[in-house]
């Protein structure tokens, strides 16, 4: 069993170097390494998206990644946000502000328990960075909202508030919609 | 996070169970959000300014990735306890048919090996033994055979996360690690319980005395031979309830035949089956448990959906083994919770938390994965039932039912012999039935157990009613709406039991609701438009209705509520968040009584309410009437003094008390005050209005909540009211002694608070106000077994594709009885989500039984389908909540109703489109398209 050193920047903060077993998971390095328990385990084998952070590439476009069945080594020089980087918060610490995605989860009551939350948000933060660069057809946004968050797993909402609360932000939001094909 | 110490008194002693002292913690997630300034004000304020709160009072710590959930703490977030974590790692039998006879240790990596190996023989030397509740065999000993799939039989405890996850990854799939000797029969027992719900009208019809019921008759109950249940055979009109009942059952099955046989009465009989279906809350289960040998103290940190439960029982156990000595003191730290849908309700799981905590040398945390989660946490009961329903074929009047359920529990008993009641009191769904002979028999099996999971055994039987009541439209050529209107259940009715629903229904309403919708009117239209534009696919429509017990027959909820001299509203409940939004619901029920909303809502909260000092005795189902009478003489007697978490429950229940404690509050705290600032000794409370949290009566100047607040402090009037009320199938009623006159309260505790400095509810600052007179509901109601309902709809619209069997959901429109909502938004996505689990319950959800089943511990969610976005009609469901008729309509239960109708209606258009009726669920598409082309295997 091999140790790897890795270093990575999480929620804007410099981590490592650090060893670890190659095969610790993102999820657990998150959770028991960091103390960053807002990414939630579901599965465990990457189906159900609860786990899903967000990776910045070397062009900055975001890319939605599930911590569980990646192992620590695959962020390894990464820019990693997870749920607990989105809020802006002030000097002491204090949520001051939420990210549009938030506010809308929050004013839609997207979800109940939360515990698949963090998944949504990043999956949605990433689908709005997306669509900065490449606007979808007006006639097309529901659809891409099936394809960028169909494969999340909530057990409590049956979805419809969430996909609601995207559809919100993407067509409130200038840029990201464009005319009808 | 604020510290935890003693000498803080930040725990609050709950009562001494067996010589240990329960402490309750304030709430984890309460604490860690005293120190999100900035939340109570602007924009994050989830009270908003409109009607409609903003968002959910606990929306920002959920969007934000905050620890809230029993799941997420670990020993450095809990102030007090050492650093270092340990782990603990569960090996579970993945077959039953073989002796165990030990564990090859050698198959532990031998760098990850555990400090503490705890198995049968460790519990018995330590004295150590499960609830009774639970059963026997903790850990299962060698030489036995496993009782069923999952059973436990040794728990490891890691010194650091590494040397535990490397040592999981090795044994979770490792067929070596547990020892398998000889082949041994299964392990057999009795049933765990059985029930008979006979009735016969009388000649009064539905109102009058009815001829034989359980509410007028009593129960009876088999004896067992052959692990089989076998009920009375005496039958005599005049004997005792038994031969009574035997008599009326006989001829209720012997008009059926002879009817039938005459061509009066159309049958529709058949097997009815559900499924296996995993809970699949989001949040699999954890604890994290530390035995602080110093200060005698065991603490734990849980995901439960019922700690009170959990805290006494866990009392007994520690107090009856070796470890009594060492602890004198038990603190649950409680925290929300990430989803339950009944999964954690009376789970089993905390008690192996406990024990590693015991055997720890350091705090440990057991936490599930979600292969663990399958193969050990409850289930939804399968019911297996035959069923017949026998209806006038020129009237279309139900005439008869007649039905044998048989419930399979597995391995522990739980709340099995509940859902097995239950299930055959729901059977009748929205219809009067003149005559009923249900039996129900809850079954022990080597499957892993099932528990009070969403339904509570209403949605497999009420879907079979409706799947019937479908094909008998079929069969008589009748519109299946008509039908069901000719058969509606009608306010003061007797349903099954003899009892008359407390509640007024409104069945006759909601279909005509449906009658009249396009979905409905315009179905075969619908059809030939679909079919024509899509060929090859099969278009249906279906539609069915269910009406939700909810209540327990002896809920005992608890809330208190204050004010502070600046007019800030704190509010305390029992409850959990279970992911339903209580805290904002219960904290938005006070601006209609006290001006404002709570400002803080503590939910989930255990040791307030000893500030009432209530004593329980016996169970409150079972006592006599005449203990009932005996006890109630002393004002500090209760029937049940506390009560776990429901989604369905809080509504009703919990606002009750919430709405109680606020009334009397006004009344004895906000009302001297305003009489003395307005200088009127004479208001009459009728004329006074709340507008933006100021109170108002005509020609008089405004009165602030925070003015009248400031002035009842001052005085020392009542500044804070704590209640609990008791309800079996009725609420209690009580007199008081308050303001110098006696009046009535529909509770049966209170306590009262005169100045006092807390934000928080603490018992410390009440003072009992002894009750001087109670009228407790008839221990006589315990027969009437649910009274209480919510009923709804569904109307459903699908495609299918005969070459795959998928089902795609065209349109939906929901229908719902509500009550008064309290926030509209909660009870929507209430709604959504029980459509989906409804939809997941009748096309996807699987768990095969025994072997290939979850207790093999192969199953997550790559196997087992929960229901997608794509499942589900996300962007074209409707709902239609009906409107109160009056605005003193009760906030009724839901969350589990909305998710029963569905079933029906899919698989009534499933039927409609393509010809197949299926009597069980789920209607897989492997299912369906074996079904469409029976020549292609």
């Amino acid at each position: 069993m091999a140790r790897i050193p890795v270093t990575m920047v999480v929620n804007g903060e410099q981590v490592g170097p650090v060893e670890l077993d190659e095969y610790t998971s993102m999820l657990d390095f998150l959770q028991e390494y960091l103390n960053l328990t807002g990414t939630k385990l579901g599965c465990g084998i990457g189906v159900c998206r609860a786990c899903s952070v967000i990776v910045e590439g070397a062009d900055g476009s975001l890319e939605s990644v599930r911590s569980c069945i990646n192992n620590v080594g695959r962020f390894d020089g990464k820019k990693v946000t997870t749920v607990e980087g989105l809020a802006e918060h002030n000097a002491e610490g204090e949520i001051v502000a939420l990210s549009p995605i938030q506010q809308a989860f929050l004013r839609n009551f997207s979800f109940q328990c939360g515990w698949c939350t963090a998944g949504f948000v990043n999956a949605a933060t990433v689908l709005l960075d997306r669509l900065r660069r490449e606007p979808v057809a007006a006639d097309r946004v529901e659809d891409t909202i099936d394809e960028a968050l169909g494969e999340h797993i909530c057990r409590c909402t049956g979805y419809v508030r969430y996909f609601r609360a995207v559809r919100e932000v993407i067509e409130s939001t200038p840029g990201l919609v464009k005319e009808a094909e | 996070m604020e510290g935890f110490r003693q000498d803080r008194r930040n725990f609050i002693k709950l009562c001494t169970v067996a010589g240990i002292t329960l402490f309750a913690a304030p709430s984890l997630w309460q604490l860690g959000r005293a120190r999100q300034a900035g939340s109570s004000t602007g924009k994050l304020n989830w009270r908003g300014d409109g009607p409609d709160p903003a968002f959910r009072s606990d929306g920002i710590a959920k969007v934000t990735g905050q620890k809230i959930f029993g799941r997420d703490y670990r020993a450095r977030d809990m102030s007090d306890w050492p650093q270092q974590q340990h782990y603990a790692l569960a090996l579970r039998c993945n077959r039953v048919e073989r002796r165990f006879t030990g564990i090859d240790w050698t198959q532990v990596p031998a760098d990850s090996q555990p400090y503490a190996r705890i198995t049968a023989q460790s519990l018995v030397d330590r004295k150590l033994k499960l609830p009774p509740f639970y059963g026997e065999a903790m850990l299962l000993p060698e030489g036995q055979s496993p009782y069923y799939y999952g059973h436990v039989v040794a728990m490891l405890l890691f010194d650091d996360f590494e040397k535990y996850a490397i040592a999981k990854q090795a044994l979770q799939f490792n067929e070596r690690i547990i020892r398998y000797g000889e082949e041994t029969p299964p392990v057999e027992r009795d049933p765990y319980a059985s029930w008979r719900i006979i009735r016969v009208e009388g000649k009064g019809g539905p109102t009058g005395e009815d001829l034989y019921s359980p509410l007028q008759d009593g129960l009876f109950f088999p004896q067992y031979r052959d692990r089989k249940a076998e009920w009375p055979t005496v039958a005599n009109q005049a004997g005792d309830v038994s031969e009574r009942g035997i008599y009326y059952a006989g001829q209720i099955r012997n008009q059926v035949e002879r009817e039938s046989a005459a061509g009066n009465w159309h049958l529709v009989r058949g097997q009815y089956e559900t499924q296996i279906i995993d809970p699949m809350m989001m949040e699999p289960e954890a604890a994290n448990g530390w035995l602080d040998s110093a200060r005698s103290t065991l603490h734990l940190v849980l995901t439960s959906q019922s700690p009170q439960d959990f805290q006494e029982m866990a009392a007994h156990m520690v107090a009856e083994s070796d470890f009594a000595a060492d602890i004198k003191n038990i603190v649950v730290h409680s925290a929300v919770v990430g989803g339950g849908f009944g999964g954690k309700d009376h789970s089993i799981f905390p008690y192996y938390g406990l024990v590693a905590a015991l055997f720890g040398t350091a705090p440990v945390r057991l936490a599930n994965n979600r292969f663990e989660q399958f193969q050990a946490g409850l289930k939804r009961h399968p019911f297996r039932m035959q069923n017949t329903l026998a209806v006038d074929r020129k009237s279309g009047k139900f005439q008869a039912l007649v039905a044998e359920m048989q419930v399979d529990g597995g391995g522990r008993q739980n709340f099995s012999p509940a859902i097995a009641m239950v299930g055959a009191s729901a059977i009748q769904g929205v219809y009067y039935l003149p005559r009923n002979d249900i039996i129900s028999v809850a079954n022990q099996s080597m499957n892993v157990d099932s528990g009070s999971m969403r339904g509570f055994g209403t949605l497999q039987t009420m879907t079979a009613m409706e799947m019937m009541v479908n094909q008998a439209a079929e069969e008589l050529g009748m519109d299946p709406i008509e039908l069901r209107l000719r058969n509606a259940f009608e306010t003061g009715w007797r349903n099954t039991q003899g009892a008359v629903p407390m509640v007024g229904v409104r069945y006759r309403e909601m279909l005509e609701r449906a009658r009249q919708h396009p979905i409905w009117q315009e179905r075969a239209e619908r059809k030939k438009i679909f079919e024509s534009k899509n060929p090859g696919y099969l278009f249906g429509t279906g539609y069915a209705i269910a009406t939700k017990d909810y209540g327990t027959g002896a809920a005992a909820p608890s809330s208190a509520v204050q004010f502070d001299p600046e007019g800030r509203l704190s509010l305390a409940v029992e409850f959990m968040e279970m992911g339903t939004g209580i805290g904002t619901s219960q904290s938005l029920l006070l601006e209609s009584v006290l001006g404002r909303a709570a400002e803080h809502c503590e939910v989930g909260v255990v040791d307030a309410w000893r500030g009432l000092q209530q004593f329980q005795t016996e169970s409150p189902y079972t006592m006599s009437q005449e203990h009932q009478d005996q006890m109630s003489t002393n004002p500090l007697w209760t029937p049940v003094i506390g009560m776990a978490s429901a989604a369905s429950m809080s509504a009703y229940f919990q606002s009750h008390v919430t709405l109680q404690a606020a009334q009397i509050l006004f009344q004895q705290g906000l009302l001297p005050a305003a009489r003395r600032l307005w200088q009127r000794d004479n208001i009459d409370p009728a004329q006074l209005q709340w507008q933006d949290g100021e109170l108002q009566l005509e020609g008089l100047p405004l009165l602030s909540l925070a003015r009248l607040a400031a002035e009842a402090h001052r005085n020392g009037d009542v500044t804070g009211v704590m209640v609990h009320g008791f309800n079996r199938w009725e609420w209690t009623e009580a007199e008081f002694d308050l303001g110098g006159e006696r009046q009535t309260w529909v509770i049966d505790g209170l306590a009262l608070r005169r100045g006092g400095s807390a934000d928080r509810v603490r018992a410390e600052e009440y003072q009992v106000v002894k009750r001087k007179a109670v009228r407790y509901p008839r221990t006589a109601l315990n027969n009437a077994m649910v009274t209480y309902y919510a009923p709804t709809a569904a109307l459903v619209e699908v495609a299918v594709n005969p070459g795959t069997g998928e089902v795609t959901i065209h349109g939906l429109q929901n229908y719902m009885d509500c009550g008064r909502p309290i926030v509209r938004q909660l009870v929507e996505g209430q709604i959504e989500g029980g459509v989906a689990m409804g939809i997941g319950h009748a096309l996807y959800e699987f768990l095969p039984p025994l072997g290939e089943g979850a207790g093999n511990g192969s199953w997550n969610l790559n196997r087992y389908q929960v229901p997608l976005a794509k499942h589900v009609p996300v962007w074209n469901q409707q709902h239609e909540m009906l409107p109160p008729e009056t605005d003193k309509d009760p906030h009724k239960g839901i969350a589990e109703v909305v998710m029963i109708p569905i079933v029906a209606a899919l698989a009534e258009a499933i039927y409609q489109a393509t010809g197949k009726r299926f009597n069980e669920t789920p209607i897989t598409p492997e299912k369906l398209r074996r079904a469409l082309n029976p020549q292609v295997l």
